[in-house]
């Protein structure tokens, strides 16, 4: 159980809840596509199967294909979808995969399968979404009814309106099993990694590491947060001499300077100075919705990388001028700073009190 | 008993004074409604819902079945049972032809007079309509999956059946009588002998599990007019009650000659012991002949049997199975209250409503209270079997139906009213005008041991002014009456088809879970039906040509067919392909001298065209079915006799 390398017995049973989980899809559609039309008040569907496309009721699909081929749209043969025949031997190997993964309980093994399965459903995906591309675009040119510009390709997700019909696609319960599958083992792989490889790594020094269940729970609270954000909320890096600061327009070009913060949805706003970022909160700049996720700066060892703005320590100093005026500096260690300050005398200040000094001096 | 009926006439008056004080209380409260009163708060049923009951009303003599929608009254649909309809092809079609086979040949008519709902145990179970054909003797029975009629039965030795088909509680038998006595069998005789020559029939027919119909016997009864019925039901259950005119056996003026007597009778069947007579081999078999038609829901294909026997009892030599009630004056309805021991009658000549006990009747069996005897059968005296008579029913009182709650509607014809009155103290309680000459009434269940109430409905024969006029002929009408709230209220007035003879009605949800969106096109298989457009073809023998069709949204294959020569009879034979809900096609063709076909998802129907020139001949699809039925439409070329044009088509 501790020797290094084996998976926890936790991701061991997810990896066996995976193994089972992926087996939805010979049960349930993976996706399912609604139609519904002013004639047709109960609605038409399509239910893709991993090994057959089936209608939601008995003669959808002979209804759906009869009603396309007015607008010139192919019938839907499942009979001529290479994939419904061979997908399901990959979702069979995933799981039977994904079994061996709990029974062998390696970690290297659990990441390889990780990387795989998500590498075959984003294949899948893509190829569905060009199924769907072709399916709506290939017309053809002698059907009764023609609208230019108009094609019909139905939606992945959500919603569409195809002439009178309003068109629907989510996952379907075998898919949303199969998703939820490949997310367990996702979770193992970052417990096993994230959490418990670096604890093992540093438990000689460790006091006392995080209890499993917390770690799992850390964890999984962690990816969860990620699959909700369902972007990553890390800043993108400032292209010196290329970007313009969002408040004062002005092209970033001094490295040693420079903020940026990142809103709730992922997307980063770039600053010449820590006083600019300060400042264009002060007066509300929009961020398309969006609030504050985190704060970032230059700092003066580092040149160029953004790092948290909460474990800098900033100088504000005459001696160090900063691009608008303020003398602000930011350093990643507070040992830097203080050897500055003897050359160039100033106050130490931490991310609270700096925001606060450069909103009281815009203020004056 | 007296205690009981102060109990009731108190719990009556606080019934009217808590009414009262309710109306009260909501007229104080909504003053400046004008809808108010009027009833339209309760008919309306809004665009797009459903109303809340399926009526059953009978197209009189229009022979059909009217569907409606209570409480909106909205017609739902025609169901075509006894007449030819050419809107649909029903008696036209190679396939529906058959139903309309008799003894007397092809009838391309009836009147249907009584619907009657399938029952189990009593209460409607909404699996089958049955109705009567009552000029050719016949009683066809409707599937409510298809809303279709499936089966077709006629009743030889009789002649006009009214009294049908009056079910058993749990659809044991469909009943039928004769209306007009005749010499049976058959034979050429002086009208003027009608006593010594002319007998009646009680018919019992026997419907199996699957809703097969079948003669089970007949009873022969006296010659007298055979005119209404109901069956028995819980403890009556076993026994069927038949009303009796003309006991007089007049043949000429029945209007005076039959109204003559003080009182006629009520025949009480017990059929339980007629089926003990027949399994005693008391039964004869009489030679005769009649037809019996069934759809075959395989081949989707009438079939058209006949069957020359039938099992005839004479009460004379089955002591037990036939009584008679004696009745004032000329009944007509006979009506089972839900315990099943009261027997109301209708007497249509009399001041007064005769209601019978069933327990009585049978206590007076057992003490042979006996006043007479006509042909072995037992005539039982008046008062040893009466139970009460309600007083002052209106004039002409014809028919009875119950609303589950202890009262009694009952329908008068002279008087135009429905008067509701309390079954046991056979007090009337209130009453109501209709307009004008109410037949039948019908509360929704109100003829079962399980009544739906909420609403008697009228079915008026004459309506003068009550609609914009239309000519010489008007509309007959049904009227909806509220019986929630204690006192009868008028609703709405609604026209209808034919004449509104009868009707029944059951809760929407009964029927319309069962309700059948089309047919399963795997399970078609009609001799003449294609699967796919692949298997169009056409066959030429002699000259008979077969053009074996499909119809999909939206075009036929073939649509062009040459080779067709003068004189020829051409069949087509079309399958609807589709398998979508209400996706019929239709089929017409220029000039044909038959009717234009209707075909169902899933279904095939063959329709005859006998071209009688040459030319090309343009068909199409005639019921509205996409964006492009306008382009579904063909040719059909026709060549003069003799000619070598091949048969070919164009797939």
């Amino acid at each position: 159980m501790k020797q290094r390398s084996r998976m926890s017995r936790l991701s061991t049973v997810a990896m066996i809840a995976t193994g089972v989980l992926l087996l939805g899809v010979f049960i349930a559609p993976l996706w399912v596509i609604h139609l519904k039309a002013p004639q047709y008040p109960q609605g038409l569907g399509i239910h893709i199967y991993i090994n057959k496309i089936d209608g939601a009721a008995p003669h959808d699909l002979q209804n759906i294909n009869g009603l396309n081929h007015y607008i010139g749209m192919a019938a839907i043969e499942p009979g001529e979808i290479p994939e419904l025949r061979f997908m399901q031997y990959f979702a069979i190997g995933l799981s039977v995969l994904a079994l061996a993964v709990a029974v062998l309980r390696r970690r290297w093994f659990l990441l390889t399968w990780v990387v795989v399965a998500i590498a075959l459903s984003g294949l899948g995906l893509y190829d569905f979404y060009k199924w769907e591309y072709n399916y709506g675009h290939n017309l053809n040119p002698d059907a009764a009814i023609k609208i230019e510009g108009m094609s019909y390709q139905p939606p992945m997700f959500g919603t569409k309106q195809l002439l009178n019909f309003h068109t629907t696609a989510w996952p379907g319960v075998g898919g949303a099993l199969a998703m939820a599958g490949v997310m367990l083992a996702v979770l193992a792989a970052g417990y096993e990694f994230l959490i418990r490889f670096r604890r093992e790594r540093t438990s000689a020094r460790a006091r006392s590491g995080a209890h499993p269940r917390q770690a799992a729970i850390i964890s999984a609270g962690f990816f969860a947060l990620l699959a909700a954000a369902g972007c990553s909320r890390e800043p993108k890096a400032i292209a010196f001499n290329t970007d313009a600061c969002e408040y004062c327009d002005m092209t970033i070009s001094n490295d040693r300077y420079g903020a940026a913060l990142v809103t709730s949805k992922g997307r980063t706003y770039k600053f010449d100075s820590i006083e600019c970022m300060v400042e264009s909160q002060m007066e509300g700049e929009e961020l398309a919705g969006a609030s504050v996720h985190a704060h970032y700066v230059v700092t003066y060892e580092f040149k160029g990388e953004l790092r948290e703005a909460s474990t800098a320590t900033y100088l504000v100093s005459e001696g160090m001028p900063s691009p608008m005026g303020a003398n602000i500096t930011a350093f990643s260690n507070r040992e830097d700073a203080e050897h500055v300050q003897h050359v160039k005398p100033g106050e130490l200040l931490d991310w609270e009190a700096v925001q606060e000094y450069a909103r009281n001096r815009r203020r004056e | 008993m007296k205690v009981d009926l102060r109990m009731r006439k108190w719990s009556v008056l606080v019934g009217v004074v808590a009414v009262v004080a309710a109306l009260s209380v909501y007229c104080a409260q909504k003053p400046t409604s004008t809808v108010m009163g009027s009833g339209a708060d309760k008919v309306y049923v809004a665009p797009g819902t459903y109303d809340d009951f399926y009526a059953f009303m009978s197209g009189g003599f229009s022979g059909q079945v009217g569907v409606y929608g209570l409480p909106s009254g909205r017609l739902l649909r025609v169901v075509p049972v006894f007449s030819q309809n050419a809107e649909n092809a029903w008696g036209y079609s190679e396939e529906t032809k058959p139903m309309l086979n008799t003894s007397y040949g092809f009838i391309p008519w009836d009147d249907a007079h009584h619907p009657k709902l399938s029952q189990t145990n009593g209460i409607a179970d909404g699996r089958w309509l049955f109705i009567n054909g009552n000029n050719t003797p016949r009683i066809a029975r409707l599937d409510l999956s298809t809303f279709e009629t499936d089966e077709i039965i006629e009743i030889p030795n009789a002649g006009g059946n009214h009294a049908s088909p009056f079910i058993t509680m749990n659809t044991e038998y469909a009943v039928s009588s004769t209306r007009f006595s005749l010499p049976i069998p058959q034979k050429d005789v002086a009208i003027s002998t009608y006593a010594e020559n002319f007998k009646g029939t009680i018919s019992f027919v026997k419907v199996a599990p699957d809703g097969r119909m079948s003669i089970a016997f007949q009873i022969l009864v006296p010659g007298y007019n055979y005119d209404l019925a109901h069956a028995g039901k819980g403890p009556s259950h076993g026994w069927s009650f038949f009303t009796t005119y003309n006991t007089e056996q007049a043949n000429t003026l029945l209007e005076v000659n039959a109204s003559q007597y003080d009182k006629d009778y009520i025949a009480a069947v017990n059929w339980k012991k007629a089926e003990e007579y027949v399994a005693q081999g008391k039964a004869k078999d009489w030679p005769t002949k009649y037809y019996h038609n069934y759809m075959n829901h395989e081949t989707q294909t009438t079939v058209s049997e006949v069957i020359n026997t039938v099992k005839v009892l004479s009460p004379a030599d089955c002591p037990g199975l036939v009584y008679y009630l004696p009745t004032p004056k000329s009944p007509h309805g006979v009506d089972v209250d839900p315990t099943g021991e009261y027997i109301a009658a209708g007497g249509k000549l009399a001041t007064v409503i005769p209601v019978h006990s069933f327990t009585k009747m049978l206590k007076a069996i057992e003490d042979k209270a006996f006043v007479g005897e006509v042909d072995g059968i037992p005539v039982l005296d008046y008062n040893a079997v009466m139970a009460g008579e309600v007083q002052n029913p209106g004039l002409g009182p014809l028919h009875t139906e119950f609303d589950g709650k202890g009262f009694a509607y009952t329908s008068s014809f002279i008087s135009s009213e429905i008067v509701k009155w309390n079954v046991g103290t056979w007090e009337v309680v209130d009453r109501i005008p209709v307009y004008y000459s109410i037949g039948h009434l019908m509360v929704p269940g109100g003829d079962t041991m399980k009544p739906w109430g909420k609403y008697v409905v009228a079915l008026n024969k004459v309506t003068k002014d009550r609609y914009l006029p239309t000519g010489p002929e008007l509309t007959q009408s049904a009227q909806l009456i509220d019986i929630e709230s204690g006192k009868m209220n008028m609703l709405l007035d609604f026209p209808t088809i034919g004449e509104p003879h009868y009707a029944q009605a059951i809760p929407a949800d009964i029927v319309m879970k069962n309700s059948k969106k089309y047919f399963d096109l795997s399970a078609n298989k009609h001799p003449a039906a294609i699967k796919s457009e692949a298997e169009a073809r056409l066959e030429r023998k002699g000259s008979d040509v077969h053009v074996y069709m499909s119809t999909i949204r939206t075009h036929f294959m073939p649509d062009n067919i040459e080779g067709v020569k003068v004189g020829d009879t051409v069949y087509f034979h079309v399958t609807n392909l589709e398998q979508d809900w209400d996706v019929p096609h239709g089929f017409a063709i220029i000039g044909n001298q038959n009717a234009e076909l209707l075909v169902m998802p899933g279904q095939t129907r063959t329709i005859t065209w006998k071209p009688d020139r040459e030319g090309v001949f343009p068909f199409y699809c005639t019921d509205f079915c996409s964006a492009l039925h306008q382009e579904m439409s063909g040719y059909v070329r026709v060549s003069p006799r003799g000619s070598n044009v091949q048969l070919s088509s164009n797939k």
